[in-house]
């Protein structure tokens, strides 16, 4: 009896089998892309925390540019007329963007992010662009821009800069 | 012949339980172990990039703080009136140690501060100090490691700082997850 009952055992199908590993599978690339795509994000978070303090130091570069115009008591929006400008961290007055490229961030030789230059390039791209809704305020988008596995992001600062001060 | 009988039916019995063929034991034993060994490669990829992943996050967090906490005292300094060490009439300081820039400021409270690297003995990391008067205090974890702190003081005009740092997680050398920012923060301060 005991001998045939083992006989009778008949394994898995092949279908069977099949089927297993299908459903199996699901569940593994279900929870590998799960992963997959926090890191991806996690990368994105990285970009965007670099990018979002290199587009803070753009409203502050120009933010230093009207209070030394308080300083200098010359108007408050001189150098700041409307249009697309690129400036560095060491720079005391905008400069007009020619083209998109002027943009294009650089390391220096100290590692600072710098408009041009013959360093390395980074992939961080920054324009400032003033607009003059009246005569007593602009307003400042700072605009970093960058490339990551093929897809575009931007970050967009925005700060309204008014002529509150009478010096 | 009753044992004959049975010794008959014992081996009968034992040649119709065929085992397997040597091919047959290679090939399964080698499809085992390819897939043995992807699976456990995958596992190992994802716990990596799991670990990549946390790295990365808690040095993206120590620096979100770093430049929260830093911004806004930079940006309220006030002129130093000569109670804090430095230039008298300047409102940023700029000097050196041995592990980077240091920046020294009158704050909005009339604490005279100071921003420098210092080397944390428990854990050897090289962690962000603020001095505050005779208080001082580290403001980045033990777990992360911050070098190249370098602050460029422009006094020109209106006074303006840039801060750059590079901060790293202390962990495998696979998993450092190397972050640098820049930012620049201009004074507030208008007398």
């Amino acid at each position: 009896m005991k001998i045939k009952n083992l006989k009778n055992k008949s394994g898995f199908t092949l279908v069977e089998i099949l089927a297993v590993l299908f459903v199996v599978s699901l569940g593994m690339i279900g929870v590998l892309s799960l992963i997959i795509q926090n890191i991806k994000g996690q990368n994105i978070n990285k970009n965007s925390i670099v990018a979002y303090q290199l587009a803070q130091e753009g409203v502050e570069l120009v933010r230093k540019v009207r209070d030394t115009n308080w300083k200098n008591s010359t108007p408050f929006n001189q150098n700041l007329g409307e249009g697309k400008y690129y400036m560095s961290y060491s720079d005391e007055t905008p400069n007009i963007l020619a083209t998109e490229d002027n943009g294009n961030l650089y390391k220096d030789a100290d590692d600072f992010y710098v408009h041009g230059g013959g360093a390395s390039q980074t992939n961080f791209n920054r324009i400032i662009e003033i607009t003059a809704p009246n005569t007593h305020s602009i307003i400042v988008h700072s605009i970093v821009s960058w490339t990551e596995h093929n897809q575009d992001y931007s970050y967009v600062l925005e700060a309204s800069l008014f002529d509150w001060l009478n010096p | 012949m009753i044992t004959k009988i049975r010794n008959n039916k014992i081996i009968k019995n034992r040649k119709s339980y065929s085992g397997f063929s040597l091919i047959e034991v290679l090939v399964s034993v080698s499809l085992f172990v390819i897939i043995i060994m992807s699976a456990t490669e995958i596992f190992r990829l994802v716990i990596d990039g799991q670990r990549n992943a946390i790295a990365s996050q808690n040095v993206q967090e120590s620096l979100k703080y770093f430049f929260e906490v830093t911004g806004k005292e930079v940006r309220m300094a006030i002129k130093n009136d000569g109670s804090c060490p430095g230039a008298v009439g300047e409102i940023f300081n700029f000097s050196t140690n041995s592990y980077g820039d240091v920046l020294s400021f009158k704050n909005y409270y009339g604490e005279c501060v100071t921003y420098q690297l210092a080397l944390d003995l428990p854990s050897n990391t090289q962690r962000f100090q603020i001095v505050r008067d005779s208080n001082s205090g580290f403001i980045s974890p033990r777990k992360i490691q911050l070098s190249d702190l370098k602050f460029v003081v422009n006094n020109t005009g209106q006074p303006i700082v840039t801060i750059r740092v590079q901060a790293s997680a202390l962990d495998d050398s696979r998993f450092q997850s190397q972050l640098e920012i820049q930012t620049s923060i201009a004074s507030r301060f208008y007398k």
